[in-house]
């Protein structure tokens, strides 16, 4: 792990994009979680006196036809929406990996249950989980999250077997063996290391497709609910006033663009660090 | 007058040199060598000719090809290489085309050369030249073995008749009887056709064995270049005296403890992989890695178990060290009966394994203090003190130093690596040490001093050694017994000696004919 | 060959058929006996149990679902009570718009999205790549929906050129059925354009640097020559991957877009089935949408093994 750091620590000199993306990340994930403690406005309280404002210095972004303030909605929208996709992301790192490590491990029956499990989960997209959800036990964020997080359990689950096996081959795995780890132990202190690049950068981009899909979700209403809001949630109900005021769309839509591509951007950089396949590709040119 | 001419070629990656003024010629039916080691530059100057350097390359110096210069348009240099350079990989794998039969490779190679009448025929032809079937143009590369594959490769870089023959290490990644035979294959076609030869190897024999003219080059620079008798009868360079020194295996045994009672014992042993069915009316035989092997191996002793690829000796290896389970049939090691996974906990550290690749045997993100000592939790605790004094007296018993443990795997040669793999090894001192190649991996300077480490630690820890390999010089130096193995079954025994002199069996035959002269007593040709 | 596609329909069936066992389960568990819902609350217990007798709800969990199974392979995917009507027939009226509006999609998609990538290999690194490429990390981030929004915005409101939403049927006229399409299908596509580009790009850029494309150059091919008659096919290959997966993004999309553009689709069907608690409905609907998913993955399978002659070898060995 200390290795891992460490290339990190050098690569953020040199990789402006995984600067420039993490940054920019960071900043909309503070703007998101400051909404916790402060918002310029309550955004529960209604005021149809003050509908439809544009911007002003009393509301930078204007109003929206409830009369409730952008940059309030901005910052918490942006909260839910990266509060769903890092619970999804937790949820589909957190089953898929072991799932994944131990069907590499394993191999055999379970493997075989593993894989045909995680096609099996492939054939559902997240939408058509949060109907199943959503009609079992209404709609909520909490649909989202589950919806979206079962949908990244097999994503989750393929990296890590990927990984897995292309370092299976390699004989630090049965040094580890010889020494007595257990098959469990060996993915623990030998593969798990060596395959956190790999996950890591799939959470970045699973973080940016919850954001995106967090969105569709709540655009559809089966998502995040009113009072609460999300940055889909703010779409939809900007879709009846498009017309009227054009900025009621573009606001949250452009907020998650942004958010999205700070992630990947992000994520990009990191694979271009972490991924030693292109690294080879560098090294071996030079080498003969 | 030369065919081609390099002259002052330097080429750079950024800031990084990898050629620097290098400047050969190779006459019209010449046979040159190219020697150095992994990483020293001598592909680069091969690619250099053939103009396939990577994009990123800064080129300097010239290059003249049959007394022009090489076209700087990609169009033209396409179509020199199609009709008068033939080029030949390291990796068959790689090198050819997943997605087209082999025939189509070879038939595009003769249409792009100008030379296609009657492809399927001259397809057919070409492949029956290098040794091959009508019947395997229909193939893909994935359904040839790697000898048919580099004869594919070769068949590709014939079919424009070229004046020049390029190989790029062209057998490193095939098998001892297989490389002989490639070799012959080169040998026999560029006399056949009067092709002038470029040969890349860091195999001093196999350059000794073609090529009529040498250059040693060294981190991108020529040491030495003179015809062979000279190059390999006297070295004037420190670096070839060096090469030539470390690529004879001159080193002798020394004193051994004497020969005990039995240690490990293989009792009809039986290794059955089941190999999936083709469709569930086309069931497929299981394949026997291990078939009925049985051997005794004494205390003291030093076996070698030698054999081609896929004869069962790794299979065989693993399930020793209790890695991979036996179907049927035991083994006995010190009274204690075990069937392979099975060996219990207690006599782990007892038998340890050397592997053969140093590069994957190490936790890149472990320091390699820690992954040496990693063995060490097979014992009972020890105090960090008595752990850091045993990890010395074995990093120090194999030639390195303890101050080097902090480091990490990638900061160390193969050659380093595979010596701190052996310390690792012995760290839990075991009686038995099985070894799965542990040289071929590394670069021919210095699997010298990593056999002879190993006689002497061998005779300093008393150690028994079973050390598997397709090396039959190798084995000469560290083995006191040698069994052949083959498709899974041993098929003879005897001393090295006597399979050398004598070998019986028709694969005993094949790898003692597969070695090549030893250089330094180049017949004159 | 004929094995490889055995085997994939097997593993495709078996996906499918657990999936609806799935769906079914999950929605059986629901509280609610649709008979007393046809027959409102005042009904006796024993006409009740009637109708139930009469809709096969009195039956065994095991039994109801290989009937509902059964049923779907002649297309009878049961009836809606909340509308009275098959559900077979209001899923094939909705298809109508919404499998032209995915195939159009997927194709746009393609089209766009390969050229570009292609072109950003071959040119690496130069101002074209970089800027295509930021191109893309724009169409990656952009959520369709809110995409065909600012289409509308843009070709709607502002120039008039394309209808805002809505849909003419095909029977009535054709030309304004596809018309009405046109602003869905590139707001579906362009994102999925992007990731396609991304993909074919990197695999392109893998291939180039690949062995074999140096040692067809070196047997007298030039670079470009190599790249379109030995690497694009190989470069391919993930991206055919990635199609399969796409087509499940695009139908989940499709439904998705639908409300944007008013258009009487599959999704709008499934929103108003899930309002009105008409799980026969819903579950119909579902089961289309996954067997779309998991047909094309078997498609894609199949596809697959037909292009890489050592995927077929690895299946059978």
């Amino acid at each position: 792990m200390s290795s891992l750091l460490e290339m990190l620590r050098r690569g953020w000199r040199g990789h402006w994009s995984l600067r420039i993306g993490t940054i920019a990340a960071l900043v909309f994930l503070l703007i998101g979680f400051v909404s916790f403690v402060w918002t310029p406005y309550p955004i529960e309280r209604l005021d149809v006196g003050s509908a439809m404002q544009g911007p002003s210095l009393a509301h930078w972004l204007g109003t929206d036809h409830l009369g409730r303030d952008l940059v309030s909605m901005v910052m918490k929208g942006t909260r839910t929406s990266f509060v769903v996709a890092a619970i999804a992301v937790a949820i589909g790192a957190l089953i898929g990996v072991p799932l994944g490590l131990g069907a590499a491990a394993w191999g055999g029956p379970l493997e075989w249950l593993i894989l045909r499990l995680s096609d099996f989960l492939f054939a559902f997209p997240a939408l058509i989980i949060a109907i199943i959800i959503t009609t079992l036990f209404g709609p909520g964020a909490i649909n989202a999250m589950i919806a979206v997080g079962i949908f990244n359990i097999p994503v989750f689950a393929r990296v890590a077997r990927g990984g897995a096996l292309s370092l299976k081959s390699l004989d630090y795995l049965a040094a580890g063996r010889l020494a007595g780890l257990s098959n469990w132990e060996v993915a623990r202190k030998h593969v798990l290391p060596n395959i956190m690049s790999l996950i890591i950068v799939q959470a970045t981009i699973q973080l940016a497709l919850g954001i995106l899909a967090e969105a569709s979700l709540s655009y559809v209403g089966l998502g995040t609910q009113a009072p609460a809001t999300s940055l889909g949630l703010m779409l939809k109900d900007a879709q009846t006033y498009v017309l009227l005021k054009p900025s009621l769309a573009l606001i949250p839509g452009l907020t998650i663009v942004l958010i999205v591509i700070a992630l990947n951007i992000a994520g990009d950089g990191l694979r271009d660090l972490l991924d030693p396949r292109l690294k080879r590709i560098g090294a071996l040119r030079a080498a003969d | 007058m030369p065919l081609i001419e390099v002259n002052g070629l330097t080429v750079r990656f950024g800031d990084r040199t990898v050629l620097d003024g290098v400047s050969f010629a190779i006459d019209k039916g010449e046979r040159f060598g190219a020697i150095g080691e992994t990483g020293s530059g001598k592909t680069m100057s091969a690619l250099a000719i053939a103009g396939l350097l990577p994009d990123d390359a800064q080129v300097l110096g010239g290059i003249v090809f049959d007394n022009a210069p090489l076209p700087t348009v990609e169009k033209e240099m396409a179509r020199l290489r199609g009709r008068r350079i033939g080029f030949v990989f390291q990796e068959p794998m790689s090198a050819l085309d997943p997605l087209m039969e082999v025939g189509a490779q070879v038939g595009e190679a003769l249409v792009l050369s100008g030379r296609a009448k009657d492809t399927p025929a001259q397809v057919r032809q070409l492949l029956d030249e290098v040794g091959l079937e009508a019947q395997h143009a229909q193939r893909f590369p994935h359904q040839l073995s790697g000898g048919q594959r580099q004869r594919v490769m070769i068949a590709v870089a014939l079919a424009g008749e070229p004046d020049l023959l390029i190989a790029d290490e062209p057998t490193s990644a095939l098998d001892l009887i297989t490389q002989r035979k490639v070799l012959d294959l080169i040998d026999r076609l560029c006399a056949s056709r009067g092709m002038a030869l470029m040969f890349i190897s860091h195999d001093l024999k196999a350059v000794a064995a073609l090529c009529t003219r040498v250059m040693v080059i060294k981190d991108g620079r020529v040491v030495e270049m003179a015809n062979k008798l000279s190059i390999f009868g006297s070295p004037r360079h420190d670096y070839t005296k060096m090469l030539i020194a470390a690529g004879r295996h001159r080193a002798r045994t020394l004193m051994r403890s004497p020969i005990g009672p039995p240690l490990l014992e293989v009792k009809n042993l039986v290794r059955r992989f089941r190999q999936p069915d083709i469709s569930i009316f086309e069931p497929r035989p299981p394949l026997f890695a291990v078939n009925d092997v049985s051997f005794v191996l004494r205390t003291g002793e030093s076996i070698a178990l030698v054999g081609p690829s896929g004869s069962g000796k790794t299979t065989l290896a693993r399930i020793i060290a209790g890695l991979d389970r036996a179907t049927k049939g035991e083994l006995v090691f010190d009274h204690q009966t075990y069937h392979g996974t099975d060996l219990p906990r207690v006599f782990r550290r007892d038998i340890s394994l050397v592997f053969q690749d140093p590069f994957g045997s190490f936790n890149p993100r472990l320091t390699i203090g820690d992954s040496v000592a990693e063995p060490l939790r097979l014992e009972p605790p020890r105090l960090p003190v008595d752990i850091a004094e045993r990890i010395e007296e074995l990093v120090t018993a194999v030639g390195l130093s303890p101050d080097m443990l902090s480091r990490y795997p990638h900061e160390f040669s193969g050659g380093q690596r595979q010596r701190f793999a052996i310390a690792r090894a012995l760290i839990t001192k075991p009686r038995l040490v099985v070894l799965d190649e542990p040289v071929s991996a590394l670069d021919v300077s210095v699997r010298g001093e990593v056999l002879v480490m190993l006689n002497r630690l061998r005779a300093d820890f008393g150690l028994t050694f079973l050390i598997i390999s397709h090396d039959l010089e190798m084995v000469r130096i560290v083995a006191d017994r040698v069994m052949v193995m083959d498709k899974g079954k041993i098929i003879e025994t005897g001393t090295p000696a006597q399979l050398l002199e004598a070998p019986r069996e028709k694969l005993t035959q094949d790898l003692v004919a597969a070695r090549l002269p030893e250089v330094g007593i180049v017949p004159a040709s | 060959m004929i094995w490889f596609a055995v085997r994939k329909f097997f593993g495709f069936a078996v996906t499918f058929v657990v999936a609806a066992l799935v769906i079914f389960a999950a929605l059986d568990l629901l509280p609610g006996d649709p008979a007393r819902f046809i027959l409102g609350i005042n009904a006796t217990p024993e006409t009740v149990a009637a109708l139930q007798h009469q809709l096969g709800l009195d039956l065994p969990f095991w039994q109801r679902f290989l009937r509902w199974l059964g049923g779907m392979l002649v297309g009878d995917f049961g009836t809606s009570y909340a509308q009275n009507q098959p559900v077979g027939a209001l899923i094939a009226g909705r298809l109508a718009v919404t499998l032209p509006l995915t195939f159009l999609a997927m194709v746009l998609s393609m089209l766009i999205g390969l050229p570009i990538g292609i072109l950003a290999a071959r040119r690496r690194g130069s101002l074209a790549d970089t800027g295509l490429m930021v191109l893309a990390q724009f169409g990656v981030a952009v959520p369709n929906f809110w995409f065909g929004m600012l289409l509308v915005l843009l070709f709607s409101v502002t120039l008039h050129w394309l209808p805002p939403g809505g849909f003419i049927p095909w029977g009535d006229n054709p030309a304004g059925a596809l018309n009405s399409l046109v602003l869905p299908s590139i707001a579906l596509a362009l994102p999925q354009a992007a990731i396609l580009a991304r993909v074919m790009r990197t695999a392109l850029v893998d291939v180039q640097g690949s062995d074999f494309i140096r040692a067809a150059r070196a047997r007298g091919l030039t670079m470009s020559e190599a790249v379109w008659q030995h690497g694009v096919r190989n470069a391919l290959l993930p991206v055919l991957t990635i199609l399969g997966l796409q087509f499940a993004f695009l139908v989940a999309g499709t439904v998705i877009v639908e409300n944007v553009f008013y258009l009487p689709g599959l999704g709008r069907l499934i929103f108003d089935a899930i309002s009105a608690r008409d799980l026969v409905l819903v579950r119909g609907a579902i089961i289309i949408l996954v067997l779309a998913v998991t047909g094309t993955m078997f498609l894609t399978d199949l596809l697959y093994g037909w292009a890489d002659p050592r995927l077929r070898a690895r299946d059978a060995a």
